[in-house]
């Protein structure tokens, strides 16, 4: 048995992990200043990283599509593909490809479905050179420099009935649900991202690898779902998303990985539009009410429910949202 | 003869102004019982006179916590005579003796009321005997465009007594009767007054 540990960790600085990368490879792919990416190939100097970026303003509209895939050859194929769900930003793995009408397809074929958010989100990595019963450790960290509403889809395994393993879930501040169990499996949750507060997510895994039904035979495969973070609403301008790939063994092989990143689709401001979903229902009255008479800095504000932005939510937010109700709602 | 007339045409002039400038306030008046007896429940309105095109509002209520104690907070019927509307009883403090933002919006696209009529209804709960004052406070009254109504905070007081020492409470229509019969006394004595004196 041999030991494979994997670190998957979330950091905000591309630099750092960069100047971790044996060879470093620019992004061959990324649209928008809110992307970057640097994928460095295993070629038995390591440690090897793979690492997506996302950082700065939020820039509505501008699809990243596919960042970059990566083979032990060195070479890069970063395609241009849109993945777009409404409202969610995601940096993380994935092996495969996205066509260009923006749909992904990854090792496992997975179905394109762009209606289905979960065909879209897939980060894979394929690792060749990983023998049954290896440790694996996948952490996560994320440093947000703003408060956000998080949402949270972790899952790790192959295909269903492909295999399996144990995943011990530990978290640093992590504000999702950690709990152990055996994948197939997935996590997810939604919270709040306080301003400045690193959160990580490690699991620890079990790889069985003869069960895998991974392309090559005895060949590890994976796929993991990366922290997604819900942006809507009032995304914070620094905020930054981003992931990392190190494989310390050189023995084990890099055979396909790559991440991706996109952003949310254009979201067309809505007056009144509290809680962000492009619409003006009791929802968003009852976010009001909820934070109502609460000001900037008190636990009860929500910046989102502060209409005007004027720093508190009073009479004038509740009516704005009130007013912006479709002809003949009535909320209770 | 000319000064005076300066000084009643400037003070006219000013009384105009005032009233012009204070066309669009409103005044928002706590309207309170006299006195109710310890122990009892009462009721308490909030009501506003001079409202223009009223869209939304939101005030708080200060009263003496070792006096009165809030019950309920409910909608009066003035906003929501201009349709559908969702209401914010606001925070009941009964230990600091305040209802804390109580707030009402009309919903949808609709014009505001105009004019007067009850906003907000209070019951209170009368604990002991003292006074206490209802105060109305941190008033924003805002119109259709959302722009601010100014307006006047006229608060109201209630006298808590215990039922052996309340006043007795005056009937109308006793006080007619009773005014009548003085009335008619009143004559008596004068016709009697007024009838010449004859001498034995």
């Amino acid at each position: 048995m041999r030991r494979l540990s994997f670190s998957i960790f979330l950091v905000s600085s591309l630099a750092a992990a960069t100047a971790m990368a044996a060879g470093v490879y620019p992004g061959a792919n990324f649209f928008g200043a809110w992307a970057s990416t640097s994928i460095a190939i295993n070629d038995g100097t390591n440690p090897l990283v793979l690492n997506t970026t996302q950082s700065g303003p939020p820039q509505n509209g501008v699809p990243n599509g596919l960042l970059a895939a990566s083979s032990d050859s060195g070479t890069i194929a970063g395609v241009a593909g849109q993945v777009s769900a409404s409202g969610v930003a995601h940096a993380g793995f994935l092996g495969g490809a996205a066509t260009a009408s923006g749909c992904v397809t990854g090792l496992f074929q997975q179905p394109c479905d762009t209606s289905s958010a979960t065909s879209e989100y897939l980060d894979q990595f394929h690792l060749t050179g990983a023998p049954d019963g290896t440790p694996i450790q996948v952490t996560f960290t994320l440093t947000t420099n703003g408060s956000v509403n998080g949402f949270g889809s972790w899952s790790i395994g192959s295909r269903a009935g492909d295999g399996f393993f144990q995943v011990d879930f530990s978290s640093s501040n992590e504000p999702g649900p950690v709990v152990n169990s055996i994948i197939h499996d997935t996590r997810s949750w939604t919270a709040t991202y306080i301003v400045g507060t690193e959160y990580a997510l490690t699991a620890s895994l079990l790889v069985g690898t003869s069960e895998w039904n991974c392309p090559g035979g005895s060949e590890f495969c994976g796929v993991v779902n990366s922290i997604a973070l819900d942006l809507t609403g009032s995304p914070p301008l620094s905020s930054s998303l981003s992931a990392a790939l190190v494989v310390p063994n050189p023995s084990i092989r890099l055979v396909a990985a790559s991440g991706y990143n996109y952003l949310p689709p254009p979201v067309v401001a809505v007056k009144g539009d509290v809680n962000g979903d492009g619409l003006v229902n009791c929802a968003d009255l009852q976010l009001v009410k909820v934070a109502f008479n609460s000001r900037r800095g008190q636990a009860s504000y929500n910046a989102n429910a502060d209409v005007n932005g004027d720093g508190v939510i009073n009479i004038v937010d509740l009516s704005t949202v009130a007013r912006a109700l479709p002809v003949g709602t009535t909320c209770p | 003869m000319n000064i005076l007339c300066k000084l009643a045409f400037g003070l006219g002039f000013a009384a105009f102004l005032a009233i012009v400038g204070d066309a669009n306030a409103a005044d928002l008046s706590v309207v309170a019982p006299a006195s109710v007896t310890a122990g009892s429940e009462f009721t308490v309105d909030v009501n506003i006179s001079g409202a223009a095109d009223l869209y939304g509002y939101q005030f708080d209520l200060g009263f003496n916590p070792s006096v009165l104690s809030t019950v309920s907070v409910s909608e009066g019927s003035f906003l929501a005579s201009g349709g559908s509307t969702f209401f914010i009883p606001g925070t009941l403090d009964n230990v600091n003796g305040s209802v804390a933002a109580t707030a009402n919006t009309l919903e949808n696209p609709v014009p505001g009321v105009s004019g007067s009529g009850n906003l907000v209804v209070v019951t209170f709960e009368a604990l002991t005997n003292g006074v206490s004052a209802i105060a109305v406070s941190a008033v924003e009254l805002i119109d259709s465009a959302f722009n601010s109504i100014d307006s006047t905070a006229i608060s109201g007081s209630v006298t808590v007594a215990s039922s052996s020492v309340m006043a007795p409470e005056i009937d109308p229509a006793s006080t007619m009767s009773a005014a009548t019969l003085l009335l008619g006394a009143l004559a008596v004595l004068r016709s009697r007054r007024a009838a010449p004196r004859r001498s034995a």
